[in-house]
This record gives C-alpha cells, sequence and structure tokens, in this order.
C-alpha cells in the first residue's frame, strides 16, 4: 500500500527536481559542445526575469491583480520558477569560486525544493475540498464561482498555512542574495 | 516581524560581505605580481565601471609592458599601438596565482607586419640540432596558431648533409625489421611521409625473402590460415593486392559456377566447401544421378570434378563406390 501512495504523491515532485538538475547539466554540456559555453553568462539575467516573471502569481494572490484565474497564474508560477532555475543553474556552470554567488544557487535549489513540497500539500489539500464543493454546488453556486472559492480556501488550509511560514522566509533570503549578486557583479564588471 | 526577518538577513548577508569580501566575492586567486595589491579590489577595479585602463596604467606604462618578458627591448612592445582597446579585451585575473593572464592566446594581427616577420624579435629560436641548422624562416613550417604541431616541414631548407643523415632529427625505429637495414632512409622512405614506405624486398637475402611471416603479419582469415604454401605462390613483393591466387587449381569458376564465394565457403571458411549450396544441386538429385554409376560418395565432388563441365572429371579417384570406372583414370559417369 505504501508504494503506490509514494508513487502517485511523492515521485511526481522528486521527479521534477531530479529532472530540472538534468535539464541543466545536459544544457551545459551542450552549450559547451557546440562552443557556445559564454551564452551560460546571459542565462542568469533570462532565468531570473523568469522568476521574476513567475510571480505574478503572488500579485494575483494577495489580489493587487483582479483579473485572471488563480489556478492559472500559480500554475505559470511553477513552471516558469522551474525554467528559470534550468537557466540559473546553467550560469552557475560558469564555475565561479566565490561564496555569495554558491550561496544564491544553494538557495535556489532549497527554494526550489520548497515550491514542490508546497505543490505536493497543494494536492493533498484539494482532496479534503471535495466535499466542500459538492456543499457549494448544493447551494447553487456556478461552477467558475466553485472554483475561485475553493482554490483560496486550499491555500488556507493549515498545512499550506505552516508551509507558507517556512517557503517565503527561504524565498525572501533567495531574493536577498541574488540581489547582493547582481549588485557585486555590477559593482567590479561594467 | 516579517520586516525585522527581511532587515536580519540583508543585514547578515552584507555583514558576510564586509567581513570576508574576499571568500564572499573574489572569483579566483589573483596573479602572484598582482597579489601585492593586497586586499584592495578598487586598486584594479571602478565602483561600478568596470576594470578601466587607467587602472592598469597606473602601474604598467604602456611603452614599457613587454621589455622585462620579450626578448627584443628595443623595437618588440606593442601596446603603444593599442591604445583604442582595452586592457581586459586581451588580459584577465582571478585565474590563479601562476595563471596566464592572456586571454584565448596572443593575437599576432595585433603586431606591426614589419614585427611579424621577424619572429625572434619576441620568440628565441630553439638551439636543438634541427632548428641550428635552418634559417630565421620560421611560418615555412610554423604558423602563429601554435608552435606544434608544425604546419609542413619542409626538407629542402636542410643542408645536404642535414637531408642525409635522418637520424640527426628522427628517431630511427627500434623493430626487427629497420635493424637489419643498413641503406638510406630514403631507399624506402619519402620526406612527405613515413608511410607508405616503398620497401625494396630485393635488399632481403634469399632465407628472409623466403620466411615474410618474419616482416609481415599472416592473415588470421580461415582461408590463410588454412593455406601451408608460401605466401609468393599468390602474393607479390609490389603489393599484397591482387594476389595470383588461382582458383582454377581447385575448380574452375566458369559458366554457372562464377558464383559469391559464400555460395560454397560457408561461414567465410575456405578450407571447406559445399556443393548444395545452390538451387541446382540438391543431395537428392546428385545422388540418383550418381546411383547408376555406383558412386555413393558425393560430398567431396572436387576429387572428380575441376569445373561445372559434367564431362570433365579427373582421373583418379577413389572410394565413395563401386561403380564402373572407378579408379580407371577415364570418364566414368556417361
Amino acid at each position: 500500500m505504501k508504494l503506490p501512495l509514494f508513487i502517485k504523491h511523492v515521485l511526481p515532485f522528486a521527479a521534477m527536481y531530479a529532472v530540472m538538475i538534468a535539464a541543466a547539466i545536459l544544457l551545459d554540456r551542450g552549450l559547451h559542445a557546440i562552443g557556445l559555453d559564454h551564452v551560460g553568462r546571459y542565462l542568469g539575467p533570462v532565468g531570473t526575469a523568469f522568476i521574476l516573471l513567475s510571480f505574478v502569481y503572488s500579485l494575483r494572490k494577495r489580489k493587487i491583480i483582479a483579473t485572471g484565474s488563480p489556478k492559472k497564474y500559480l500554475m505559470a508560477h511553477e513552471y516558469l520558477a522551474w525554467v528559470g532555475s534550468v537557466m540559473i543553474l546553467v550560469h552557475a556552470g560558469i564555475h565561479f569560486n566565490a561564496r555569495l554567488p554558491w550561496l544564491a544557487t544553494y538557495m535556489l535549489l532549497i527554494t526550489v525544493a520548497s515550491g514542490l513540497v508546497g505543490k505536493y500539500l497543494l494536492k493533498n489539500a484539494s482532496g479534503s475540498l471535495e466535499e466542500h464543493r459538492r456543499e457549494l454546488i448544493a447551494g447553487g453556486s456556478t461552477g467558475p464561482e466553485v472554483e475561485k472559492m475553493l482554490f483560496f480556501d486550499s491555500v488556507t488550509v493549515n498545512a499550506m498555512k505552516q508551509w507558507r511560514v517556512v517557503h517565503l522566509p527561504i524565498a525572501l533570503t533567495l531574493g536577498i542574495l541574488t540581489i547582493l549578486h547582481v549588485l557585486t557583479v555590477l559593482m567590479f564588471t561594467k | 516581524m516579517r520586516t525585522v526577518i527581511i532587515l536580519g538577513l540583508i543585514g547578515l548577508f552584507i555583514g558576510l560581505v564586509v567581513l570576508f569580501p574576499h571568500s564572499m566575492l573574489e572569483p579566483g586567486e589573483l596573479v602572484e605580481a598582482h597579489q601585492k595589491t593586497g586586499s584592495d579590489c578598487f586598486s584594479c577595479h571602478q565602483p561600478f565601471g568596470g576594470l578601466p585602463n587607467e587602472k592598469c596604467i597606473a602601474c604598467h606604462t604602456v611603452a614599457d609592458i613587454g621589455r622585462d618578458t620579450l626578448l627584443n627591448t628595443q623595437q618588440t612592445p606593442f601596446h603603444v599601438a593599442l591604445s583604442t582597446m582595452a586592457c581586459v579585451d586581451c588580459h584577465s585575473d582571478h585565474m590563479g596565482r601562476n595563471a596566464d593572464l592572456s586571454m584565448g592566446g596572443f593575437e599576432h594581427t595585433l603586431v606591426p607586419a614589419s614585427t611579424l616577420q621577424d619572429c625572434n624579435r619576441c620568440h628565441e629560436k630553439p638551439a636543438d640540432e634541427l632548428h641550428k641548422e635552418l634559417p630565421n624562416k620560421c611560418a615555412a613550417c610554423h604558423d602563429t596558431q601554435g608552435w606544434k604541431p608544425a604546419r609542413t616541414f619542409d626538407h629542402a631548407l636542410l643542408t645536404a648533409v642535414g637531408r642525409a643523415d635522418c637520424a640527426s632529427c628522427h628517431q630511427r625505429p627500434g623493430d626487427a625489421l629497420h635493424d637489419r637495414m643498413r641503406g638510406n632512409c630514403a631507399t624506402c622512405h619519402s620526406t612527405d611521409a613515413w608511410m607508405p614506405a616503398t620497401f625494396d624486398h630485393s635488399l632481403l637475402s634469399n632465407a628472409e625473402m623466403n620466411n615474410c611471416a618474419n616482416c609481415h603479419r599472416s592473415p588470421t582469415d580461415d582461408f590463410h590460415q588454412g593455406n601451408k604454401d608460401n605466401c609468393a605462390s599468390c602474393h607479390g613483393t609490389r603489393a599484397w593486392s591482387p594476389s595470383t591466387f588461382d582458383h582454377s587449381k581447385y575448380f574452375r569458376l566458369d559458366g554457372d559456377h562464377n558464383a559469391k564465394c559464400a555460395t560454397c565457403h560457408q561461414a567465410s571458411n575456405y578450407t571447406t566447401y559445399t556443393c548444395y549450396g545452390c538451387h541446382e544441386h540438391t543431395l537428392g538429385n546428385i545422388l540418383q544421378e550418381h546411383q547408376e554409376e555406383g558412386i555413393t560418395n558425393i560430398t567431396d565432388c572436387v576429387r572428380c570434378h575441376r569445373s561445372g563441365d559434367e564431362d570433365d572429371i579427373r582421373s583418379g579417384r577413389e572410394g565413395g563406390g563401386s561403380g564402373k570406372g572407378q579408379g580407371k583414370g577415364e570418364r566414368d559417369d556417361d
């Protein structure tokens, strides 16, 4: 019984993480093989732009942006951050020795892992909300209304609340390290 | 609470950068000479301005660059002609104490044509026997991409004495064949390449001529392994192929028998054969045809048949039956 649960719930997220690292290694090897390894230097800013773009979801969640499906914003957040992370890992393959950029890279890996844990918790929470869905529909709510209400319910269940207490400081630390890295690069190079 | 955490983290990382600037920010160790700058990053870096030439020139006088390291102190320095370029276009640092600060090799096109003609202004001529004899025309053999491998070597540059003494530059092969050779290398080899050589077998003694395997490796295929004849019965000394192997000595390949080797010699085994690899011959029809002659051994066909001509019967067959004509030395299957 334990194995199917593991395969169904944990493996997809672990695989997504492993594929991210494998994709970064393959892309890095490919760029070296065709003599375009210097492209990695530019993948840092591009990857960072992807990750920043993914935070549109946070604006929607905090209702700073009023339109659009929150679920789609969340999916965009997940995939844009994943793609951006691959690019930044290739960028890190330039083999710098300074500790600050390495700290930022490690923090990126921790943040992605934390994000995947959040994705897992969200999926679990959705099961327990199924009953609430039936109640809302029985109460006369329409499909899109139900989806919206359930989504905000799902991200406020206890497990998600506890996870966010951890995930936000992690993401914040990554942001601070990234800004410091960018600032110091600009300070010493042109 | 959140603001406190944010400020705390910012303070922590800025503190780490300030307290340990080198380990936090330095991408690699400076070259030995630049170690003298101590821990002052801004002796080379301009805050938010990269690495301006002025910082380098403050220590390195352009006109003097190369005077200590290049051979000709009078005319070699060429950096004065590069005033429009940034030092960092060609040089870098933070690659270790003993790193070469030139990135991607020296770009010879930056050097004036007059300097480029005379390599020895910057490069020392090798002191070995080969180069001692040669004129200062490095470009005849080498290019600016790298000293080795030499693009080509023109043996015409050598004096007659040098040309005749190959061993003064080339190492004599230590194998058994070359140990026996007493002639000049040019007897077999040319200056274009070591191989292919034009070995003159007449240099060998009769005993050596008859022992090909002393120098040549025997082919490992079944056909050659099973053949005990001297190589010379099929092959000449000019080349291994084409050989003069005469299949007619065993069976004439004419008419319908001009078939692929594998039709008769199966699994690339040339020590055996079969006549039943084609549609024409089957054990049944051949046996039927031979029974009237009283012949029962129908597996070793070439013992009697020397070609596809059924009238061309080899005499002196043995065994295989008691039919008429057996062992009579005449056509016996009419």
